[in-house]
């Protein structure tokens, strides 16, 4: 059996086996984790808190439980993190920002909860763009966090904290939200797998909200079955988020290595193919030229009022941000960074007639995506028209036209939080720099089996989720 | 551009009620302007009939396999693009 080290660096569905026959003990994993994080922190800063005397007692615990015959699948005592937008009970929950930095809940979030319930041992709380409102992960309060393939650059955010983490073994899995971008993003930037279940798939109940109508919770892994593995246990209705609907949820690691074989991927012929960094470009159609060496049928299809989506998602996410944040705001303005202080009194501005204007072109863009989603199975793209960038760099250069970084690393992402598909970033390449290319996956409402499957049939063909970062 | 600093601190003052400086007026102003101002050129003849929607379209096929692709293929050509 390997080491130790190298264990942490394999997937949760290698370890689980693993761990389940008693060959690898959770108190082994979680210690050898927390030694990585201590190793790594003041490097890459993942994290702001670490629960080292917790995880331990868990993984105990764990340990005592399996082998007294009472295995509760998987997760079972695996370190797992939460970025720290997701409330946990007793714990300090402090979503990035000096505004909650005294915040201690006395509920846990419901897919905290069900983490908990699978057995998954919760080893720390990641460092995040305060309240998710951003894509740098540069942190006012809790000091920026480092993309681990080259430290000068940014993890992409929010959920850099827990991308970084999981791409440096800190954890085998995390937790994200994603407003529009911050699973996938992240994941991008860090060379990992990350998902956007469908809106109202998983419950958002105690999560720190940044923009209600477009927050989605989602798992952060190194492979697409450790992704599936997750979901399998935070999906499902939830009497405390309203948004939750009452479907069933398959088991999404079910028929996940079938193959795609006949499977009908649309490529979009607008919007996606606009402003597009060459390398990231390049290694996206190598990702789609492998998909049809795999038996995918192209389509092309159109995306029609996809150049709104900016607008709307920033008009509808800076509107109810500032509606959540109001009181806070108002009490303790001088604890938000600056930067997060002023979108948060942009959204003031936003007026009820711009709001739902906003969301009249969301419903545009959602029909977009219906009607596309008629002839595919799925629809392909990369899930950032960039790769990282430097940590101080404030716009993105393309074609000689400057854009702003935020603009740049939501654009191709933000259409599907405004839409609630389900969307997948895995690993498909990286620069000459040595900086990761995504390419997204992007499917029916609910329908998160399919991209998995298609995720995964890329996956076992390449070898891009193997590669991980020497920091 | 719809906003000004100006603008911004007037609205401040009377529909949040407390002041804010003069630099985060104008950075307020900056960022949310320009969101604004596209919002307000984009063409409102496609959205006259259409309804501020965060739900699914009922039409709309949901579900594992909704999209009509069940097929279990080969992944015999998956070594060949390693």
């Amino acid at each position: 059996m390997a080491a130790i080290g190298e264990l942490l660096k394999r997937p949760v569905s290698e370890v689980a086996p693993l761990v389940r026959s008693g060959q690898v003990s959770p108190v082994e994993l979680v210690d050898a984790t927390l030694e990585t994080i201590e190793r790594l922190e003041p490097k890459i800063n993942a994290h702001i808190t670490v629960l080292a005397d917790q995880a331990r007692l868990e993984a105990k615990s764990a340990e005592r439980s399996i082998q007294g015959g009472r295995y509760l699948g998987p997760l079972h005592g695996i370190p797992l993190g939460i970025k720290d937008l997701l409330m946990t009970q007793g714990i300090l929950t402090t979503g990035g920002s000096g505004a909650y930095a005294d915040f201690v809940p006395d509920i846990d979030a419901t897919t905290v909860t069900k983490l908990r319930q699978a057995g998954a041992v919760i080893v720390g709380k990641h460092n995040l763009h305060e309240l998710g409102m951003g894509a740098t992960n540069d942190n006012f309060t809790f000091g920026a966090c480092h993309n681990p393939w080259q430290l000068g650059y940014i993890p992409g955010g929010s959920s850099g904290g827990t991308a970084a983490a999981v791409a440096t073994s800190g954890c085998y899995g995390g937790l994200g939200t994603d407003t529009g971008a911050s699973v996938r993003m992240p994941a991008a930037c860090c060379g990992i797998v990350g998902l956007m279940p469908t809106y109202g798939r998983v419950s958002r109940y105690g999560c720190i909200a940044l923009a209600w109508s477009l927050d989605h919770i989602g798992p952060i892994t190194r492979t697409v079955t450790d992704a599936a593995l997750m979901l399998n246990a935070i999906a499902g209705y939830d009497p405390l988020d309203a948004t939750t609907r009452n479907v069933p949820v398959p088991d999404y690691t079910h028929g996940i290595d079938r193959g795609i074989d006949g499977m009908r991927v649309g490529i979009p012929t607008n919007y996606y193919n606009e402003k597009v960094h060459p390398e990231v470009a390049a290694a996206v159609q190598t990702a789609v030229d492998n998909l049809v060496e795999l038996g995918a049928v192209l389509v092309d299809v159109s995306l029609p009022q996809l150049e709104h989506a900016f607008t709307a998602e920033i008009t509808i996410g800076f509107a109810e941000a500032a509606a959540y944040h109001e009181q806070r705001l108002r009490e303790r303005p001088e604890d938000y960074d600056p930067d997060v202080r002023v979108a948060l009194e942009a959204g003031e501005m936003i007026s009820a007639t711009n709001y739902l204007k906003a969301q009249k072109i969301r419903t545009l863009i959602k029909h977009s995506f219906r009607m596309a989603m008629e002839s595919v199975d799925v629809i392909a793209t990369p899930t950032l028209p960039s790769p990282s960038v430097p940590i101080e760099q404030e716009q993105v250069l393309f074609d000689g036209q400057e854009e702003d970084v935020l603009r740049t690393m939501i654009r191709f992402t933000c259409p599907i939080d405004l839409s609630g598909q389900p969307a997948i970033a895995i690993p498909c390449g990286f620069t000459t720099e040595g900086l990761p290319v995504s390419l997204q996956l992007i499917g029916r409402p609910f329908d998160e089996s399919t991209i998995c499957r298609a995720a995964r049939a890329y996956e076992s063909a390449t070898d891009w989720h193997t590669m991980l970062p020497e920091v | 551009m719809t906003l000004t600093p100006e603008g911004v601190k007037q609205a401040f003052a009377e529909r949040v009620g407390r002041p804010i400086t003069d630099d985060v007026a104008q950075k307020v102003a900056d960022s949310v302007g320009e969101v604004i101002d596209d919002l307000n050129a984009i063409d409102p003849a496609p959205m006259f009939l259409i309804e501020p929607n965060i739900v699914f379209d009922a039409s709309y096929p949901e579900g594992e396999g909704s999209s009509g692709w069940q097929r279990s293929g080969s992944s015999s050509s998956a070594q060949s693009v390693k």
